[in-house]
């Protein structure tokens, strides 16, 4: 598959403040989660790919475009929601967003027929003809999104997508950003703090911290436990298989919650477990093949770093 | 869910061309403005002294029309003498009686006589140069201008200079007053940066585009007016060979328009991106031209003739008086610094402005 945004050893200076730090990055098409604690460089490294700010070091593409020669080809090809409010005072919902789409080229009469057609797919009804000066939080959200994807862009850059966004709404914006990647084939860098968001919809994961990339990976694989490792929940105590599991040499953990996990590399196990359970008279609630949490991961992202940093 | 709702689309359409990205922002930026009301009554109003200016374009081409035939040097030395044609002649013939053998056709009653009177239709064309001095001398002309009534070009271009100096520079002042500091200061405010320059944008169109809004004000007040003048000054001038002899009018309107617009707009501009409120913005702009303006007139008025004529640098209303004075080739004024200085002034108001707004622009990207 194609890389569709490289970078290699971005650095990127604020004043004394080292906002990103040596930034090597290849990333595929697909929906792609950016996570990262406050401060880590998300924001920067964002507006380095939309050429917003110059990098000290470094150089990079975005959709085959340089980084800092070809700026104006890669802002036409690339959405950006930004997280911050931004709107231009005194414009109603659809004349904010047929002014996007008119800054990005469209002509006047069919960047309006355009941005009510994506001001319907976002969900903005009627209060589109309202001052968006008078719009809610939520709707401001939908309303940059409307205006991020308004010229039809193939790479969509979202900072924080459902901040702001009660539980429908939330998962209303989550299935656009489905249709959109799986649908239309778009990809998508999906900027936040909200971890089942990107559980939920990305294929990649990129954690910073402290302007450094830690982890870089298909969430796929990063969920993957290193060994098979299994998932049991027991109707009622479980001290009888647990015992019975030890006694046929299986290393086997109880959790705080009551869930064992066994890790073992024995593919017949599952059937096994069944056995043993109904030998020891235990009620199995459910066995699966156990993944690490996205938070797992993240949070041990963020602490190597800290333990890293003198 | 709409019914029309047609779901997500890929566009399919071409795209307009690169270099007019400046302008759905200047559109965009007049529509806005537009809905200011003491801003469309203010520009009905910055429209009336066009209409004076007219009837002072069509006075003197009547009165101009009646010079033809006639020693326009006399105009110096004041009105024809109406007594002179008023009594008996030495010929004996007296005006007052009706038309005299010098009216009737050589053909008829033989050579001219050594001494004509004048016809009837010479008689009203002297009573109404006599009225057209007159009227001159109503009017408080400089000097300048009354020895050289006989100038067509210097005429004009002196009234469509008084047209841009007092009138419409005040008229000016309180437009862009209006318009431009609300442009960038709202974009600073509401965070709008972003959205422009997250598109095929870059900072010089922005820029660009808000000035371009701007000008489409002022030059509605300025510009256009001072073209229609020229246009009704030709219309009313009955000559053909008016257009040879003032063809250069109109660029000099619109030089004269851009040494007003370039600077002031620059510097309108550069107030409303180094804050979020507007008012201060306003605030900004309505005090640098009216503490300059004091300040000249308070030096002036308190030193007379001792003063330095660099204070008038001070005063940017001045200062433009002065280039544009120069630009309708009227040359250096009288009691002004000369062009030199005053060009000067407004080139590095322009550039300090010009800088400021890009750093002022590029700022939220900083952070």
């Amino acid at each position: 598959m194609d890389t569709l945004i490289r970078l290699e050893h971005i650095t990127k200076d604020y004043g004394r403040l080292r906002a990103l730090d040596d930034v090597s990055l290849a990333l595929e098409a697909g929906v792609i989660g950016l996570l990262g604690p406050n401060g880590a460089g998300k924001s920067t490294l964002i507006k380095v790919l939309m050429g917003l700010v110059r990098v000290n070091h470094g150089s990079g593409e975005v959709l085959g475009c340089q980084l800092r020669r070809e700026v104006r080809k890669i802002r036409a090809r690339v959405g950006y929601m930004p997280e911050d409010d931004c709107y231009v005072a005194g414009l109603s919902g659809a004349q904010m967003v047929q002014f996007a789409a008119r800054l990005s080229g469209h002509p006047s009469i069919e960047a309006l027929r355009r941005a009510h057609e994506i001001l319907d797919f976002s969900g903005i009804e009627e209060e589109r003809y309202r001052n968006v000066e008078t719009f809610s939080t939520g709707m401001r959200q939908k309303l940059k999104f409307a205006q991020a994807i308004v010229h039809d862009p193939p790479l969509l850059v979202l900072d924080e997508p459902t901040a702001g966004l009660d539980p429908e709404q939330r998962e209303e914006m989550l299935d656009r950003v489905r249709v959109l990647a799986r649908k239309m084939g778009k990809t998508v860098l999906i900027s936040t703090h909200i971890l089942p968001d990107v559980q939920s919809v990305c294929d990649t994961v990129v954690i910073l911290a402290k302007g450094r990339v830690r982890v870089v990976d298909k969430l796929e694989t990063l969920c993957r436990p290193s060994a098979p490792t299994y998932s049991v929940r027991t109707l009622g105590p479980a001290a009888g298989l647990v015992e019975r599991i030890r006694r046929e040499g299986h290393q086997v953990q109880t959790e705080p919650d009551g869930t064992l996990t066994l890790t073992d590399t024995d593919d017949h196990l599952p059937q096994r477990v069944w056995e043993w359970a109904r030998q020891a008279e235990v009620g199995i609630r459910s066995l699966a093949p156990a993944r690490n949490s996205l938070e797992q991961i993240f949070l041990e992202a963020v602490k190597e770093e800290n333990r890293a940093d003198p | 869910m709409p019914i029309h709702d047609l779901g997500y689309r890929a566009w399919q359409g071409g795209l307009t061309a690169a270099w007019a990205r400046f302008w759905p922002i200047t559109e965009t930026g007049m529509r806005l403005a537009w809905q200011n009301r003491p801003l469309r009554r203010l520009l009905f109003f910055a429209w009336l002294p066009a209409v004076y200016l007219a009837a002072g374009f069509l006075l003197y081409e009547q009165g101009r029309s009646q010079l033809t035939g006639y020693n326009a040097g006399q105009l110096q030395d004041g009105p024809p003498d109406m007594d002179y044609f008023s009594g008996p002649q030495p010929n004996g013939y007296d005006p007052d009686d009706g038309p005299g053998i010098f009216d009737q056709p050589e053909s008829r009653h033989g050579p001219r006589q050594q001494f004509p009177g004048p016809s009837e239709a010479e008689r009203r064309r002297m009573a109404q140069l006599g009225a057209y001095h007159a009227m001159a001398n109503m009017v408080p002309l400089p000097q300048t201008i009354r020895t050289r009534l006989d100038d067509r070009h210097y005429i004009w271009s002196w009234l469509l200079w008084v047209f841009f100096r007092y009138p419409q520079g005040v008229v000016m002042v309180l437009v862009m007053g209006l318009v431009a500091p609300s442009l960038i200061a709202q974009d600073v405010r509401t965070r709008a940066f972003l959205l422009y320059f997250s598109r095929p944008l870059t900072r010089a169109e922005y820029v660009l585009g808000k000035m371009a809004t701007v000008w489409a004000y002022v030059a509605l007040i300025t510009l256009v007016p001072a073209v229609l003048l020229y246009g009704v000054a030709v219309l009313m001038s009955n000559e053909l060979g008016v257009v040879a002899e003032t063809w250069d009018l109109p660029l000099r309107i619109t030089g004269a328009s851009l040494v007003l617009i370039i600077p002031t707009t620059l510097m309108a501009l550069a107030f409303s991106s180094l804050t979020s409120e507007t008012r201060y913005a306003s605030f900004a702009w309505f005090a640098v031209w009216v503490l300059g303006w004091v300040t000249y007139t308070i030096v002036t008025s308190n030193l007379g003739d001792q003063t330095s004529k660099y204070w008038q640098l001070v005063s940017l209303y001045h200062t433009l008086g002065e280039v544009q004075h120069w630009v309708f080739g009227l040359g250096n004024s009288t009691t002004g610094v000369g062009v030199g200085p005053a060009a000067f002034e407004l080139v590095a108001i322009a550039a300090v402005s010009w800088v400021i707004l890009f750093r002022r622009v590029s700022a939220p990207m900083r952070v």
